[in-house]
C-alpha cells in the first residue's frame, strides 16, 4: 500500500465517524517525526544554534569596538578561533553534518577577520573589497565542505560584491547591466550544481537548487522591467536575448527532468514582463482592466499547465 | 469519498501553486484597483461599497459549487479587491476604525463558513488578523501587541498539538484546518516582527518580556510532548532537560522574537509540517539579524548574551549527543 499521507488522514477523517483517539494514533504512526527523526533534527539545530550565536556573540564583541585590546591580540583571537574551527572539522571524526556546520561557522570568521582587519588599518569596513577579499577566501571552505548552506553564504557574498563594486566603483554600469551580470552569474552557479557530476555522499538539496533558480530569474524580471521604463541601451539588448536563451534552457531542463519549479518561475516572470510592457504602452483605465485580465487568464493557464505536468509525471 | 479522493488527486496543489495563485492574485487586484482609480469610482462612496459587497459575494458564489485550484487566482483577487473597496468606502462614509475592523471580521467569518476554498480561508483568516491588530492598535498603546501574540502563541499550540481533535469535531473545521494553520504561522510572524525589528512601531522595550512569559510557558509545555516522543523517562534526564530549556528561556528573555520563532520551529517539526518549518527558519535567521540593530542592549551586553547562549547550545548538542545515543530507552 502506498504511504499514508497527512491530507489522506484528513480526508478519511472528513467522511467518517472515525475517533478522535484513532485519528491521533494514524497521524502519529504515518505523520508526525519519530524519536529517530527528532534525535537528528534536534543535533543539527542544537549545533547549528551553538556554533552560529558563538560566532555572531565573538562578532559583535569585535563589533563593539573593543578599543583597549592591542590589535596583535584582536586579530589573534579571530584568527585562533578560525584555525580552532577549521582544525576540529578537518580532522575530527565528528558527523559530516557537524563538520559542515563547524565550516559554515569558520566562513564566517573570515569575514569577521576582514572586518577587523579593515577596522584596525581602516580599509573601510563597508567597501566591496572588504567582501571581495572574503569572498575569494571563502571559495575553499565552500568547495571543501560542499554543503549547500556553505554554498549559499558564498553566492550571497558574490552577489554582494558585485553590487557594491557597481555601486562603489563602477559608476558608469548601468542598473540593468549589473542585473543582467548578476543574472548569468546566478545562472551559471545553478548550471553548475545542476550538471556536475552526482555525488552519491552529498546529495544537493532541492531547496537549494530551487533558491538559485528564483533568484536568477529574479535579476532577470527585475533588469528588463527596469530596462522597459528606462532609456534604451545595448545592455539591455544584451540582457533580453540572454534571458530569452536561459529561459528556453530552463524549460528544457525541467521538460527533461521534470521539475515543475522551472514551468512556474519562467512564465511567471514573463508575465510580469508582458504586464509592465504593456502598462508602458498606455497608463489609461482600459489597459489596466486588460492586465488585470490578462494576468487572472495567464496565471491560471500556468497553473492549468502544472497541474496538468504533475498528473502526467506522477503516473507516467 | 472515492469521488473526493480523486477529486483531490487531480486538484493536487504544490505549494508552487499556491505561491503562484497569491502572486497572480495579488499582481491582479493591484491593476485592477489602478483601473478603478482611473476610472473615478473612487469619488463615488456609495458605489465602492455596492462593488466591494458584489465582488466579495462573487468570490463567495464562484467557490460555493466547486473549490477548483484554476478559479484561485480569480477569486483571491476579486476578494481582495472587493473587500478594499468595502474598507475604502465605508471608511470614505465617516466609519470608524473599530466598526470597520469588527465588519472585515464577520465578513471573514462568513466566508471561511461557506467556502470550500482553501485560499479564500486562508485569506479571510489572514483579514481577521489584520482586523484584530487594528482595533488593538485603536487604544494608542503598542504595548498591547502582547495581547496579540499571547493569543495567537496559545492558539498555534493548540491549533498543532490537538489536530485529530480538530479534524474529527466536523467536517467544517477538518476542511478549515489547513488554511487556518499557515494563516496562524503567517499572523504571529507578522506580530512578532513588531517586537522582534524594533523601530518599526513605539513598543517600550521595558515590556518587551511579557511575551517571553508566554513564550517560556508554551515551550516549557511542548518540551513537555517532545520529551514524550523521545521517550524519555528517567527522572533526572528530564531534569536536565527541563534545566537547559530554562536557561535557553532566560537568554531569550530580552528577545521574545526569537524565543517566538525557536517555539514555532519546535511545534512544526513535532507535527512534520514541512512549510511552517521553513517559515520558521527564515524567520529565526531574520530576527537574529534583527538582534544586532537593537538599541537597547550594549554591544558588550549582545555579544555576551549571544556567546553564552551559544555555549549552552552546545551544551545541548553534547547533552543529546550523551543521553539519546542510539535507540536504547533513558
Amino acid at each position: 500500500m502506498a504511504q499514508i499521507e497527512r491530507d489522506d488522514i484528513h480526508l478519511i477523517s472528513r467522511h467518517s465517524n472515525l475517533p478522535a483517539s484513532t485519528t491521533k494514533k494514524l497521524l502519529k504512526d504515518h505523520v508526525y517525526n519519530d524519536r529517530t527523526a527528532w534525535v537528528k533534527f534536534l543535533k543539527l539545530f542544537f549545533i547549528s544554534l551553538g556554533v552560529g550565536f558563538t560566532v555572531s556573540g565573538i562578532l559583535f564583541f569585535f563589533a563593539y569596538n573593543w578599543a583597549d585590546l592591542h590589535k596583535f591580540a584582536k586579530l589573534g583571537l579571530v584568527q585562533g578561533l578560525l584555525i580552532a574551527a577549521t582544525l576540529t572539522a578537518v580532522f575530527s571524526k565528528l558527523s559530516k553534518d557537524i563538520k559542515d556546520i563547524l565550516l559554515t561557522g569558520s566562513a564566517i570568521l573570515i569575514g569577521v577577520l576582514f572586518a577587523v582587519y579593515g577596522q584596525i588599518y581602516q580599509t573601510g569596513a563597508n567597501a566591496y573589497d572588504f567582501f571581495l577579499g572574503w569572498t575569494i577566501f571563502t571559495v575553499i571552505w565552500a568547495v571543501m565542505a560542499n554543503y549547500a548552506v556553505l554554498w549559499v553564504l558564498f553566492i550571497l557574498l558574490i552577489n554582494t560584491t558585485i553590487f557594491l563594486y557597481a555601486e562603489q566603483v563602477a559608476d558608469h554600469w548601468s542598473d540593468i547591466f549589473v542585473m543582467a551580470l548578476q543574472f548569468v552569474i546566478n545562472s551559471l552557479c545553478l548550471a553548475y550544481f545542476l550538471l556536475r557530476p552526482k555525488d552519491p555522499e552529498v546529495k544537493t538539496p532541492e531547496w537549494f537548487i530551487n533558491l538559485l533558480a528564483i533568484s536568477a530569474v529574479s535579476f532577470a524580471t527585475l533588469g528588463i522591467v527596469n530596462g522597459i521604463f528606462n532609456t534604451y541601451e545595448v545592455s539591455f539588448l544584451g540582457l533580453i536575448i540572454i534571458t530569452l536563451v536561459l529561459y528556453g534552457l530552463g524549460i528544457k531542463y525541467g521538460w527533461e527532468n521534470h521539475k515543475t519549479i522551472y514551468f512556474a518561475i519562467i512564465p511567471l516572470s514573463i508575465i510580469i514582463i508582458i504586464a509592465a510592457l504593456l502598462i508602458k504602452v498606455s497608463y489609461d483605465a482600459i489597459m489596466f482592466f486588460v492586465i488585470t485580465l490578462f494576468v487572472i487568464g495567464s496565471v491560471t493557464l500556468v497553473i492549468k499547465n502544472l497541474i496538468d505536468l504533475q498528473k502526467k509525471w506522477k503516473n507516467g | 469519498m472515492l469521488a473526493e479522493k480523486e477529486h483531490r488527486a487531480s486538484n493536487q496543489s504544490s505549494l508552487s501553486i499556491k505561491i503562484l495563485s497569491i502572486i497572480g492574485g495579488f499582481l491582479a487586484t493591484l491593476t485592477f484597483l489602478g483601473f478603478l482609480a482611473i476610472t473615478g469610482i473612487y469619488d463615488s462612496k456609495i458605489s465602492m461599497v455596492i462593488l466591494g459587497i458584489l465582488f466579495i459575494g462573487g468570490a463567495i458564489f464562484i467557490n460555493l459549487k466547486t473549490d477548483h485550484l484554476l478559479l484561485d487566482t480569480i477569486s483571491i483577487s476579486i476578494f481582495a479587491a472587493g473587500l478594499a473597496l468595502l474598507v475604502f468606502g465605508l471608511s470614505e462614509m465617516g466609519l470608524g476604525e473599530v466598526v470597520l475592523s469588527l465588519i472585515v471580521m464577520l465578513i471573514s467569518v462568513l466566508t471561511m463558513y461557506s467556502t470550500k476554498s482553501y485560499m479564500l480561508s486562508f485569506l479571510s483568516f489572514a483579514a481577521i488578523s489584520i482586523a484584530f491588530i487594528t482595533i488593538l492598535m485603536t487604544f494608542d498603546n503598542f504595548n498591547l501587541v502582547h495581547i496579540y501574540l499571547a493569543l495567537y502563541t496559545f492558539l498555534l499550540c493548540y491549533w498543532c498539538l490537538n489536530e485529530s481533535k480538530i479534524i474529527s469535531l466536523h467536517p467544517k473545521l477538518n476542511t478549515l484546518y489547513n488554511p487556518i494553520r499557515i494563516g496562524l504561522i503567517i499572523a504571529l510572524f507578522s506580530g512578532l516582527i513588531f517586537i522582534g525589528a524594533r523601530g518599526i512601531i513605539g513598543i517600550q522595550f521595558n515590556f518587551i518580556w511579557l511575551s517571553s512569559i508566554v513564550n517560556a510557558a508554551a515551550l516549557i509545555y511542548v518540551v513537555r510532548e517532545i520529551c514524550i516522543v523521545l521517550e524519555v523517562q528517567s527522572q533526572k534526564t528530564k531534569l536536565y532537560v527541563y534545566a537547559l530549556s530554562s536557561l535557553t528561556i532566560i537568554i531569550t528573555f530580552y528577545s521574545p522574537a526569537i524565543s517566538g520563532s525557536i517555539l514555532v520551529m519546535l511545534l512544526c517539526f513535532l507535527v512534520n509540517y514541512k512549510t511552517g518549518f521553513g517559515i520558521t527558519i527564515i524567520g529565526l535567521l531574520y530576527f537574529i539579524s534583527q538582534y544586532y540593530y537593537d538599541l537597547n542592549l550594549s554591544l558588550l551586553t549582545k555579544s555576551l548574551l549571544l556567546f553564552f547562549s551559544g555555549i549552552v547550545f552546545i551544551a545541548f548538542y553534547l547533552f543529546t549527543n550523551y543521553m539519546l545515543k542510539g535507540n536504547e530507552k533513558i
